[in-house]
């Protein structure tokens, strides 16, 4: 999201926003998170309504939940589908929803807490699902754009909203070299390490 | 407090006070070169996070808690609560106690204990030949005879021990006690959960669940073996270190960046301190369960030698090795859903054999963690807490079995300076219904936060329009165990 924060007299007169002369900042739900990244990676499933889909729990966590089934099936566009069709079960939460804060299904909740711990950044930077992802949008990006130049602008372009700054794409190209170097010329796994540092960002997480 | 924030929760709003305090510590820490290239350090100075220890009400007896959760029902007559009376009425119907309720529908005649009891100790507490180990350990443990539960369904039970109330969504009060006091350690967990190597108990992850407090105070499962934490390292082969510390380090340069677009934002400067952590954290973590670290006669104190106390006795050392750590709690279950009868303590048609399995399981282990918390100096300031659902019936099942019984149980606790060889409440002459000094869940967990230094009616969250308390509007301390 483009930066509302670019006027520096209303930012030096009310640093805590509290005349809201800027909209405020939060973070996006898990069910989002895990939507933005497939629509990053061009994997979102927009298909509406029917039967809800089993998003993948892992083993650990299923053997601790004694009853009900859990349907698992490959990760692939039938469980690509948006986060508010995930099958949703009282005792067990999908991980990744569970650790950003999705509330507890047995009780009412009239207002989300939003914390910001490690495990958020465990799932993001580990998590099976967000990796593949991560490497679906790289190869979205490679396919779009032929220069390095070009496939930062293009990543930016779908994750952000906007085109990068002069000292993002240095860095960024940067980036890119050394990694391409670490992986030996591979310019795609390159892209899919930028990638994955971009679906990790800030600005992809929060709307300010 | 700023205009948007209007609607946030006091404590919420406690949060963002002091992550605003400390991100500009935070922002001021990330401005200094190499501090993203340290990674792999277990401390954690500096970081600010929800979990951060918190000021007790008042000096704490305790730092840290240990449940043994003995899921499934142990049968208080067989063990702890010696009931002479049963053997001299054996066979005889329970008359005069009113309705005798059971779950599954055959009441028999009162039957006598099929296991022997000895003396032991100082304080000569009578124990059956189940628990020959714990037996030896009566000194430092104070047993607790009369409590009482709501429910003689499992999973109710399960819910009423954990969280104080007999429906599923309430806080469980190892998130209470991380909500209160935060954690030491804020590379691991502050509220850890090892259960059964057969698999988890009756009512699954309802009974570490952090209910309407926020997620952050949930237990978190530890498997014993292996990687302890979910999505602690990259499945497979996907990423190598080197990739990820390349990744970190440029996704560091990047939020960084946007930071300084967003000036005061305490958030964006606490998100970017939750990915260094999360980076310690996969050292931290695995460190912890690495039993390998341990002497060999430290496992065989745990029984770690001998196939039938191995699993337990890993569980065990372990709790030891992660309240050392600074976790706060740890809950072990011993007892697993799979085959009830079999695999957990539920013994309706089998007493002698399944209490036989399950002590044989835990006894010595659980006696070589009192142990090793005396020698290593953690005793005094750990609250170990041994109990179970409920009870069981002093009548039999079809003979062979005994079934629920949610008004007398035993539950034991020791350490945290608590005087050892006392047993506090008793139960009818034949161990049906707690008779003395009759205590309920509300009193356990009333005595676990002040023995943690909380006043548990000054432990509060706002919900549903309601100051909610992990003791409702109930609870007292027990007093010989807290003075």
């Amino acid at each position: 999201m483009a930066s509302s924060h670019s006027d520096p007299a209303a930012a030096k007169a009310d640093p805590e926003n509290n005349l809201l002369w800027r909209f405020p900042q939060r973070r996006l739900e898990g069910e989002v998170i895990r939507d933005i990244i497939l629509n990053a990676a061009g994997n979102l499933n927009f298909q509406a309504g029917g039967p809800g889909f089993f998003p993948p729990i892992p083993e650990e966590v299923r053997a601790s939940f004694p009853k009900g089934k859990w349907e698992m099936s490959e990760p692939g566009p039938d469980n690509w589908r948006r986060s508010v069709y995930a099958y949703a079960k009282r005792g067990l939460r999908y991980p990744m929803f569970e650790v950003f804060d999705q509330p507890n299904m047995n009780v009412t909740c009239e207002r989300r807490t939003t914390t910001t711990v490690p495990t958020q950044a465990l799932t993001l930077l580990n998590n099976d699902f967000a990796l593949r992802q991560a490497r679906h949008f790289a190869g979205r990006v490679a396919a779009l754009a032929k220069t390095e130049r070009e496939r930062v602008r293009a990543a930016y372009r779908i994750a952000l909203s906007r085109a990068p700054t002069r000292s993002e794409m240095a860095a960024n190209l940067e980036f890119l070299r050394q990694q391409a170097a670490y992986h030996k010329g591979d310019t795609l796994d390159a892209l899919t390490d930028l990638c994955d540092v971009i679906l990790n960002l800030n600005e992809f997480l929060y709307v300010s | 407090m700023s205009a948007n924030d209007r609607f946030v929760s006091r404590r919420d709003f406690l949060f963002r006070a002091g992550e605003g305090i400390s991100g500009v510590a935070l922002a001021a820490m990330l401005q200094q070169d190499g501090l993203l290239a340290a990674g792999g350090a277990c401390d954690s100075e500096g970081v600010v996070s929800p979990t951060a220890p918190q000021e007790p009400h008042f000096k704490p007896r305790a730092k840290a808690v240990i449940s043994l959760f003995m899921s499934g029902g142990v049968s208080h007559v067989d063990t702890f609560d010696h009931k002479p009376m049963l053997a001299k009425h054996h066979g005889q119907p329970l008359t005069g106690k009113g309705r005798v309720r059971v779950r599954q529908g055959y009441p028999g005649p009162l039957m006598r204990s099929p296991f022997e009891f000895q003396r032991h100790g100082e304080s000569g507490k009578l124990v059956s030949n189940l628990f020959p180990h714990m037996g030896s350990m009566v000194d430092d443990l104070a047993f607790v005879h009369s409590c009482q539960g709501r429910s003689n369904d499992h999973v109710l039970a399960h819910y009423e021990w954990n969280t104080g109330s007999v429906l599923m969504g309430h806080p469980s009060v190892g998130s209470w006690v991380t909500y209160g006091l935060g954690s030491e350690n804020q590379s691991l967990p502050g509220f850890v959960v090892v259960y059964d190597h057969r698999g988890g108990p009756f009512s699954g992850p309802s009974n570490w669940s952090s209910g309407y407090l926020p997620a952050t105070y949930q237990g978190t499962v530890f498997r014993s073996q292996g990687d302890p934490i979910l999505d602690l390292r990259p499945p497979g082969k996907l990423v190598s270190p080197e990739q990820q510390r390349a990744r970190l380090d440029h996704l560091a340069k990047l939020n960084h960046e946007h930071a300084k677009r967003h000036p005061g934002s305490s958030e964006l400067a606490a998100r970017i301190a939750s990915y260094e952590l999360a980076y310690r954290m996969q050292g931290c973590a695995p460190e912890a369960v690495d039993i390998s670290q341990e002497s060999e006669e430290t496992k065989r104190l745990y029984g770690m030698d001998e196939p039938a106390t191995e699993p337990f006795g890993r569980q065990c050392l372990l709790a030891r090795r992660l309240v050392e750590r600074g976790v706060r709690f740890v809950q072990l279950y011993s007892g697993a859903l799979r085959q009830q009868n079999i695999d957990t303590w539920d013994a309706h048609s089998n007493l002698v054999e399944n209490h036989t399995l399950h002590a044989g399981e835990v006894d010595k282990p659980i006696a070589g963690l009192i142990k090793d918390l005396k020698r290593t100096g953690l005793f005094d300031e750990t609250l170990v807490v041994w109990h179970s659902e409920f009870g069981r019936m002093p009548i039999s099942q079809r003979g062979v079995g005994r079934d629920h019984n949610p008004h007398a149980m035993t539950a034991w606790m020791a350490g945290a300076g608590i005087r050892g060889g006392q047993s506090i409440g008793a139960t009818d002459e034949f161990g049906y219904k707690a008779a003395e000094q009759v205590l309920t869940y509300h009193d356990i967990h009333a005595t676990m936060l002040h023995l943690l230094g909380i006043d548990h009616t000054r432990l509060t969250y706002f919900f549903n329009g309601r100051h909610m308390r992990l003791t409702d509007v109930h609870g007292d301390p027990i007093p010989q165990i807290v003075s």
